[in-house]
């Protein structure tokens, strides 16, 4: 290695860091704040801040006579105090001073005494506890007295359990501690960790960008340059933790300046070493070796990562992805290392290696299940694994910079140019595709996600007294379809103004008198596909679950309870799912060709509902509907079906048997017409042409393979991983 | 002496390089002329050990190029290699010292060659604050501050007025004058004309036309006419390969 071209690229490094005037002005901030805070109470004194001069007056309403002696003289040890006694609280808003307590004490059945503190507005947070200690010291004595124990007694009784911990066939020896040092340094070296690869990420992604680091790479060698950038940032951290460290050590010191009392200067070493054996040193010190190697070791992986990437935000986002591996490193090691771990060979060899022997062997030491050959093998490996990762990562690290991938672009001649254009034109508008539909459903789970979250306490307190639980879960449930719907409806429709994307007029309209031909026929379709569903096909495939269940609402239920759940089950579905299933989305899709808007919508309409049963149902009712709204143009009739469709089963939960009948009779009456209906047009020519015309599809393999690009848009892909695990988890947990 | 022996280039799908040869001698200038993505900028990433040929060799004085012997070599990038927030003194200092320049000499240097350009004053005016063309002075003076006796210069003209362009013109010559050997590319063929030796045409890749510049501009002929520039030359060769 040249060494003295590493040490320049080091030198320069720190250079910007450490002259930025920015690390200056962190630095005095930092400094200030942290004498500042540490000393709040000394300069504040200083200062006047509070009212320090005033006496803080007590009086104590002790009618029982059980605690007014020892509380004042507890009080009394302080100084600025005064305390004296009343027989009557005459104290008002109004007429009660500033500085003034009032501690009322009235004989309690099961707490012995039962203490008040009243005052005018708040208490500083030190002198109440004085009124505390004083308080707990009165009801202590009151206890010592009435059962006859000494005041020292009394305090043995408070204290810990002295508990002598002993394993005879394990040494571990201060496993609480250790556990503590183990915690503490992981958090610790979380954040140096953060701080460290933000820094390199950053650094080595904005002299990619600049072309700097290129022209670096012809100077010296990519081990070298990752080296120099490697050590410089770890080196500029190591040293911002010192002075912070010198920060806290001088405000110590100047907060003894202002207690007379000397024996605060020591506060940060005599919390540990007072009870340090040599066992827990040369603990801290493993896990401080370790962590240091491990971040060494990752800092060249991040590096190398970094350079990969094509901007500084870019690499901010491998930072992340780093320190999850740390994290998830962390965890695994406190979830599978614990007091009661036989660890096995599998385990023994996983925590020698590199990456994880950070993690793992302080966690087996604290069980004191980690023999002297483990710690020499992973510490071995572990400083082996430094170089050797350099030597690897460097050839990546290189290419990473150089990135000469604009030459990557196939020169081609003319006809594949087009090609390629068509070809390009096609995937994003696959991917327009995905994003809209994607982004939609992301809404809507998002949406239900959320509000169900935020809705279930909100409005359960909000109503608590006013509705019944049923009513409240039915209100939400209206709520949060119209908004997780009716969102994603607004979302689809506005990308449809904006690029004006309308389904294809019909050059005729259709006429009101086959409006209602047709809206009879769907009814009619739509009952007998439920039927048949229901009879024929859904019990061999063991999908006879009733989903109305879920529903406790019967004839008997509430005025309330019935109108929303005529609302839960009928209106809104019919409202919003066509509003996005069929308009939003046929509109939305239509540029892709009708036939694909018409299976494309009563697809999702199917995947949307989770499960299998009501999903088959639905792809095929949505087949349905999105004809009539391709055909017509009217989403009106397509609410009115679903309505209608819907409302018959809700009306049949709450309805008593006489309307029941007589519903049905009308169903009835209205499904025969439609059947009538239904046959005519099969009859009839011309109608039956188009029906036919309408499923006659040309389904060639090659038109379907460009759809594959859907996929290529990440939202796409996101909402689908999510409404799959969703099915699954609601199909299970139906059966 | 540098010696670019049928060397390729190929990358996952295109072929940069197609088994180009030729030859610099000690204190000639080359001009590589091409049009934009023809492979020049691959070659001179080549020479520096940027990027390793898929065949092929390149050697110095008949020695491999590491990165000691790229100590005497000089590079201006294509794209520029300045850090914004650095002073001219600061970034020209950096970069020297990484081509083992000792700090005392470099000073002296950097401030003879602002002189040149007429450019003092911007010795410690932030890069940011710099023109388009006198940013691109200073990463000239940047590849020949450590006097360097190989220089290659990526499109040493872009962004240049026609003052600077006359100015770098003169400390090429001069660089030239004092046995310096010298590559550059470019594709304003009056630079190549005023400046090279010898030339190198290059096309996706191949290597069109080579030679000593005036004998390749004697001997070509368009419809058995002579020619009397690179230019013609340039447009005819290419345009034919297309």
């Amino acid at each position: 290695m040249n060494n003295r071209k590493v040490k320049e690229i080091i030198k320069f490094s720190f250079y910007k860091d450490l002259q930025n005037k920015w690390f200056i002005i962190f630095n005095v901030i930092t400094l200030v704040s942290i004498l500042i805070l540490m000393n709040f109470t000394k300069i504040s004194s200083l200062l006047h801040f509070g009212n320090e001069d005033d006496i803080f007056e007590i009086v104590v309403l002790d009618n029982s006579n059980l605690i007014y002696g020892n509380v004042s003289s507890k009080l009394l040890e302080n100084e600025g105090f005064s305390v004296s006694r009343i027989t009557e609280n005459t104290y008002t808003a109004d007429n009660i001073p500033d500085d003034f307590v009032i501690i009322e004490a009235t004989p309690d059945e099961e707490e012995m005494i039962q203490f008040s503190v009243i005052s005018k507005e708040g208490i500083q947070g030190s002198k109440y506890e004085k009124l505390l200690e004083a308080m707990s010291y009165a009801r202590n004595m009151m206890f010592a007295d009435r059962y006859g124990i000494s005041e020292e007694e009394l305090a043995v009784f408070q204290s810990d359990l002295k508990i002598d911990r002993v394993m005879l066939s394990v040494d571990a020896e201060d496993s609480n501690s250790k556990e503590y040092v183990k915690l503490l340094s992981s958090a610790l070296t979380y954040l140096i960790a953060t701080l460290i690869f933000s820094k390199l990420s950053n650094e080595i992604a904005q002299e990619k960008q600049s072309k700097s680091s290129e022209y670096i790479l012809t100077t010296v060698s990519a081990k070298e340059y990752l080296f120099a950038k490697i050590f410089s940032n770890v080196a500029i951290v190591v040293i911002q933790g010192i002075l912070l460290m010198m920060y806290y050590y001088i405000a110590m010191l100047l907060s003894s300046v202002f207690t007379i009392a000397t024996t605060d200067i020591s506060l940060s070493a005599s919390v540990l070493s007072s009870a340090l054996s040599m066992d827990m040193v040369i603990y801290i010190l493993t896990v401080i070796l370790y962590n240091i190697l491990n971040i060494i070791l990752l800092c060249i992986i991040q590096a190398t990562l970094a350079a990969k990437t094509a901007s500084t935000s870019e690499a901010g986002n491998t930072m992340s992805l780093v320190l999850f591996i740390m994290v998830i490193a962390y965890v695994v090691s406190s979830t599978v290392i614990d007091p009661y771990t036989k660890v096995n060979s599998l385990l023994a060899i996983a925590s020698c290696l590199p990456l994880l022997s950070a993690f793992f062997i302080p966690a087996l030491m604290v069980i004191g299940q980690c023999s002297i050959w483990q710690i020499a093998l992973s510490l071995i490996l572990l400083i082996v694994s430094i170089p050797f990762a350099f030597h690897f990562c460097a050839k990546f690290f290189k290419n990473g910079i150089l990135d000469y991938t604009r030459l990557k672009k196939k020169r081609s001649a003319s006809e594949d140019k087009e090609k390629k254009l068509e070809k390009y034109l096609v995937k994003r508008k696959m991917k327009e595709l995905g994003f809209v539909v994607g982004l939609s459903i992301l809404i809507y789970v998002g949406v239900q996600t959320i509000f169900s979250l935020i809705g279930s306490f909100t409005l359960g307190t909000l109503f608590e007294n006013i509705y019944t639980e049923t009513e409240i879960s039915l209100i939400m449930q209206v709520l949060l379809q119209a908004l997780s719907l009716g969102l994603a409806s607004i979302f689809v429709l506005a990308y449809c103004n904006k690029h004006s994307l309308t389904v294809s007029r019909r050059t005729m309209t259709v006429s009101k008198s086959e409006k209602v031909k047709i809206v009879l026929i769907a009814l009619f379709l739509v009952f007998a596909l439920q039927i048949v569903l229901s009879i024929l096909l859904y019990p061999s495939l063991g999908l006879d679950y009733d989903i109305t269940d879920m529903f406790e609402v019967t004839s008997e239920s509430s005025l309330l309870s019935k109108l929303m759940l005529v609302f839960t089950l009928a209106v809104t579905p019919a409202l919003f799912e066509e509003l996005f299933f069929r308009k939003a989305m046929i509109n939305f899709t239509s540029q892709y060709g009708r036939k694909f808007a018409l299976v494309f919508s009563a697809l999702l309409f199917g995947i949307i509902h989770m499960n299998l049963s009501q999903g088959l149902f639905a792809f095929i009712m949505g087949l349905i509907l999105g004809g009539i709204y391709l055909y017509t143009g009217d989403i009106k009739l397509t609410m009115l079906i679903h309505f209608l469709n819907n409302g018959f089963a809700a009306l049949a939960m709450i309805l008593p048997e006489i309307w029941m009948v007589i519903v049905s009779i009308i169903l009835f009456a209205v499904l025969i017409a439609g059947f009538v209906f239904f046959i005519q047009a099969f009859v009839e020519k011309t109608s039956r042409a188009k029906i036919l015309s309408l499923c006659k599809t040309k389904v060639s393999l090659k038109s379907l393979e460009r759809y594959k690009y859907v996929f290529a848009d990440y939202t796409f892909d996101i909402s689908a991983i999510l409404v799959v695990l969703m099915s699954i988890l609601t199909e299970h947990l139906l059966r | 002496m540098l010696e670019f022996k049928n060397v390729t280039k190929q990358f996952e799908t295109v072929t940069a390089v197609k088994n180009v040869s030729f030859t610099v001698n000690d204190g000639e200038v080359l001009g590589i002329v091409g049009r934009n993505g023809s492979g020049k900028s691959t070659i001179f990433r080549m020479i520096l050990d940027l990027i390793e040929p898929t065949e092929g060799e390149i050697t110095f004085n008949h020695n491999e190029i590491t990165t000691s012997v790229l100590d005497r070599f000089g590079y201006l990038p294509e794209e520029g290699s300045l850090l914004n927030q650095y002073t001219v003194l600061d970034i020209c200092e950096y970069y020297a010292s990484l081509k083992l320049m000792p700090k005392s000499e470099i000073l002296k240097s950097l401030k003879e060659w602002l002189a040149i350009f007429h450019m003092e004053d911007l010795l410690t005016m932030k890069v940011k604050k710099l023109s388009k063309g006198n940013r691109q002075k200073i990463q000239f003076i940047i590849s020949v501050l450590h006097n360097p006796d190989f220089i290659i210069l990526d499109e040493p003209f872009s962004g240049l007025d026609p003052v600077s362009v006359e100015e770098l013109e003169k400390a090429i010559l001069t660089l030239k004058s004092q046995g310096k050997t010298i590559i550059f590319s470019s594709h304003i063929m009056n630079h190549v004309e005023n400046l090279c030796d010898k030339i190198l045409l290059i096309n996706r890749g191949e290597a069109l036309l080579q030679g000593d510049l005036q004998e390749v501009i004697r001997n070509y002929k368009i419809n058995g006419e002579p020619v009397h520039s690179l230019n013609d030359i340039f447009i005819d060769k290419v345009g034919e390969a297309l």
